[in-house]
């Protein structure tokens, strides 16, 4: 092949937002249409989901394909660019009667509650049945199409981005005005009989002929940017402009015609049979079949692998040895450059980012699999766990002084830029947990100490999937409590939670050990909408009290983000460089200490007393306010998570070739590679990153901002009896969300000090 | 108007706002023609992005055609060169890039992204690194200050409140039959 040619074909713009978004609505519409197309056969043959498909391919084909590179050269290929998005994509779309199968394509919970309300919001309907009528649909089309064929506007799109996607998008939108309103796709009210859809077509059509002819048959050029960008062809700007007028002409009219002859034909149609294929089917008819369950551990492959103790134990083992491995190389590596350690890389470049996102596509993924498990089990062999927990330290309590010192620590002795220290910090975990679950019993170590598990248990609010009884009643039925108390060979909940009264993952390790006890096999993994138990009131153990230690732990583990990643920007480092001299002779830890006990202390147990108290006040509300912070608190977490991914997906991306080189140095160091191979200097450790990774950090931290908003007011509707007193309630939360979200967006936007990177 | 027809015009909305919000996403090409010149027996067009350039990341594209038949060339290796004009002598290097065709969405061109650190006037030189035909041509270009924050990060900023507003009007319209009974509920003619 010509390799010009070969170039062109190969020029595809690849947009993963674009593409997997038109495939999720590919999915969404089949799933729709299988239930559809089985309860109204004659409704949804099977040419109109290949219609539907059409469309959507149109659209890739349009947007994504060389077509979009060469638009920009030649003014032809533009032209059928926008006869793909105005005249082939929109039509076809309709044609598939995309409207109820999108409905019933997505999940019960988000059509009923998340998307009914604005359908029955009748403002909505109004303004939806005037844009669809055939006069403001054919006068939006025509306007959109001379508005953008305007030399200024046609030039500045294509020299503006901004200005390009607006211009596809008024084209779609408005070509999907016009075909509505000539195809009228069930269930949508005509405007009118078949005839006046012609008409619209016919003045259409001659509309077409007017403004192609005026391409067709120019002596100048209209668009200066053809006579400036290079010919590749030799064709020269003029021909162009000609030969594109003639092509639309033609093109445009023939789906015109197409649909003016199939417009024709049902006018001929004998009323019966319009009757037969319209008749409106009855309600009972279109019910949604029940739908299957929606257990994860239900799934053939994934739900076999989630329940196998041998893959979970075998996961266990090799989190294990990778732990071992971080030590040794922490204490036996070299401790500088930190990136060239395993110690320096796989903790906090890999590892944290990893937590994270399990957390959010999965739920507490690291607690399933934690290495710490068989030290566990290990030490209660051995020691015999003689000893009851203290009393006075159950709760939250004592992970929130540890975490607080894990943050601490990290600052004070560069955690992230020592595999020395690191090693330690593991060490004494493993130390810590091998004492606490020796001598106290199981699960001790998990719900009370383990800093790491809080992090997960909060944050797992958050997770899509959720360990849930699958029946209610079968579990009123039970007198065993299996879940709870285990039986031979299947132990209960480590941390004491009882199944059929837990709500949300607060203390679930994602162990499935209930799942192999319950003798009624009637516990699942079970999808959840993000964040719908944070807040709630329901505590699932009398222990937790007042909840102000969930509060409390909340806050610190939201305010500790945004502080953890603020103090990596240049700006706090040279504010704190800046202190320490003024200070002179103070020490440095001294100066973390303090700034570390006010922001992570002070400052958070201020910001929930303010926010609690105002919205008592203002809402005159009769709970108590202690009450009150517990209960609105963990509305701050998605915010705090988000600022977590924001930060550690920051490491992972721009850091995720630094396990290359040091594997390789370790690879070398114990002779397994030759040193040649390893001796290279990585010049740029380096992975990706930008200014869309500066975007996607904003994105996160805004759906984090949304779901503490939404939170916040759930949980006030829960508090208070009207919606306006929810609305004052849950106002200086939303502000402390929103003044977070700020932070948060002003430290993702400062340049960042690469701490534990290898740069040259 | 039956609730019915109306709901399902409504439904229409869902999506056409989806395939407004994805046509949104999609790119265009974005570049613009800055130039175009001739260098070794080769005629160089030469595009960027952001249009007008600014400080900061710009991509630069060159497209090569054969001066003698007018044909699109793939194969000549091409070199930039950037200078900010009236620096003081030796005080800035000047910036280098090699724009390659791998880079480029448009496989006819090569792209190269160079950060430029300041605006101001800057002298651009095209090179072709062809041994045998080699030759280069030069321009200048005015470049913009960089973008601003918000101008640039304007599309993630805007989904928060843009998110927060839908959920704030899908309560409203949750709560509002809600808060109406309410209210019926106290009003003295629903009392009687």
């Amino acid at each position: 092949m010509d390799p010009v040619a070969a170039a062109l074909l190969a020029s595809w713009s690849f947009e993963p937002g674009l593409v997997v978004a038109l495939l999720l609505v590919a999915i969404v519409y089949l799933r729709g249409f299988r239930v559809l197309r089985a309860q109204l056969p004659a409704r949804f043959p099977g040419w109109r989901r290949g219609a539907f498909l059409a469309g959507v391919a149109a659209l890739l084909l349009a947007l994504v394909s060389p077509l979009d590179v060469l638009a920009d050269l030649l003014l032809q290929v533009h032209m059928v660019q926008h006869w793909l998005l105005m005249m082939v994509a929109p039509p076809l779309l309709w044609l598939g009667a995309p409207a109820v199968p999108l409905l019933r394509g997505l999940p019960r919970g988000w059509l009923r509650r998340g998307v009914g309300p604005f359908l029955a919001w009748p403002a909505l309907r109004r303004v939806l049945h005037r844009v669809t009528s055939p006069v403001f649909a054919g006068l939006a089309w025509a306007l959109t199409t001379l508005v953008w064929h305007w030399p200024p506007a046609y030039q500045a799109a294509l020299r503006s981005r901004l200005w390009h996607d607006l211009e596809h998008a008024s084209f779609i939108a408005a070509s999907l005005l016009f075909w509505h309103a000539v195809i009228a796709p069930w269930p949508a009210q005509r405007h009118g009989g078949a005839s006046g859809r012609v008409i619209l077509l016919g003045l259409a059509a001659l509309f077409n002929s007017v403004f192609s002819a005026v391409f067709t048959f120019s002596t100048r050029v209209f668009y200066p940017v053809y006579l400036e960008a290079p010919r590749p062809w030799g064709i020269d700007a003029l021909t162009d402009q000609n030969a594109a007028g003639a092509l639309i002409w033609v093109a445009t009219s023939l789906p015109m015609l197409v649909a003016a002859v199939w417009l024709i034909v049902s006018l001929l149609e004998s009323p019966g049979m319009r009757r037969r294929a319209g008749g409106r089917p009855p309600v009972a008819r279109l019910r949604r079949p029940r739908s299957r369950s929606r257990d994860a551990l239900a799934l053939p492959v994934v739900g076999r692998s989630l329940r196998s103790l041998t893959l979970r134990r075998a996961m266990q083992w090799s989190l294990l040895v990778l732990a071992a491995v971080i030590v040794a190389d922490g204490l036996l590596g070299p401790q500088q450059p930190s990136a060239l350690n395993l110690a320096g890389v796989l903790p906090w470049t890999y590892w944290r980012g990893l937590v994270v996102i399990g957390l959010l596509v999965l739920g507490n993924v690291f607690c399933a699999v934690c290495p710490f498990t068989l030290p566990r089990r290990l030490a209660a062999r051995l020691l015999g766990r003689p000893f009851v927990w203290p009393a006075a330290l159950r709760g939250k309590w004592l992970a929130v002084a540890l975490f607080a010192l894990y943050l601490w620590s990290y600052e004070s002795f560069a955690l992230w830029d020592s595999p020395w220290w690191t090693a330690w910090v593991v060490v004494g975990y493993f130390a810590t947990c091998f004492a606490v679950e020796g001598l106290f019993p199981r699960g001790s170590f998990c719900r009370h100490v383990c800093p790491i598990g809080q992090f997960q248990f909060v944050h797992a609010g958050v997770s899509p999937l959720e360990v849930r009884v699958l029946d209610v009643d079968t579990c009123s039925r039970c007198s065993s409590h299996d879940c709870l108390r285990g039986k031979e060979r299947s132990p209960g909940c480590p941390t004491g939670l009882f199944v059929p009264a837990k709500e949300g993952n607060l203390d679930c390790t994602f162990c499935l050990d209930c799942v192999r006890a319950c003798p009624h096999e009637n516990i699942g993994l079970v999808a959840a909408a993000p964040a719908a138990a944070l807040g709630r009131g329901r505590s699932p153990r009398p222990e937790r009290g007042s909840g102000l230690d969930v509060a409390a732990l909340v806050l610190l583990l939201c305010f500790g983000a945004f502080v953890n990643a603020a103090a990596m920007t240049a700006p706090i480092e040279s504010w704190q460089r800046a202190w320490a001299s003024r200070l002179g002779a103070t020490p440095w830890f001294a100066i973390v200490s303090t700034g570390f006990a006010v922001v992570l202390l002070i400052v958070p147990a201020l910001a929930a007393a303010v926010c609690a108290g105002l919205g008592a006040g203002w809402a005159r509300s009769t709970v108590p306010v202690r009450q009150l912070a517990a209960r609105l608190a963990p509305s701050l977490v998605p915010t705090g998570l988000a600022m977590w991914l924001a930060h550690f997906g920051f490491h992972l991306l721009t850091g995720i070739g630094t396990l290359g080189p040091a594997s390789e140095r370790v690879a070398v160091s114990l002779g397994l590679a030759a040193s040649a191979a390893a001796s290279a200097e990585p010049s740029m450790v380096m992975g990706l990153g930008g200014q869309a990774l500066a975007g996607a950090q904003i994105v996160t931290l805004g759906v984090g901002l949304v779901l503490s908003v939404a939170v916040a007011w759930r949980s006030a509707r829960e508090l208070v009896p009207t919606a306006r007193s929810a609305v004052r309630l849950a106002a200086p939360w939303c502000v402390l969300c929103a003044a977070l979200y700020a932070a948060g967006v002003w430290i993702v936007l400062q340049p960042m000090a690469l701490r534990g990177m290898v740069m040259t | 108007m039956s609730p019915g027809r109306c709901r399902a015009g409504a439904r229409g909305v869902g999506l056409v706002c989806a395939l407004l919000a994805w046509a949104g996403a999609a790119r265009a090409d974005g570049q613009a023609l800055v130039t175009r010149g001739t260098a070794g027996g080769y005629e160089l067009t030469v595009l960027a992005s952001p249009a007008p350039v600014r400080a900061g990341f710009v991509e630069w594209s060159v497209l090569v055609r054969d001066l003698a038949d007018g044909s699109v060339r793939l194969d000549v290796p091409i070199g930039l060169t950037l200078r900010r004009v009236g620096d003081p002598a030796g005080s800035d290097s000047p910036l280098r890039a090699q724009p390659i065709r791998a880079a480029s969405t448009n496989r006819l061109l090569s792209t190269a992204a160079v950060e430029l650190p300041a605006a101001g006037r800057w002298r651009i030189a095209a090179r072709v690194l062809d041994a045998a035909s080699g030759g280069a041509f030069e321009f200048e270009i005015e470049v913009a200050p960089a973008a601003g924050v918000v101008s640039e990060h304007w599309r993630a900023l805007a989904v928060a409140p843009l998110a927060v507003g839908c959920f704030a009007l899908h309560q409203w319209l949750v709560y509002r039959p809600r808060v109406r009974r309410e209210r019926a509920g106290r009003s003295p003619v629903a009392g009687r």
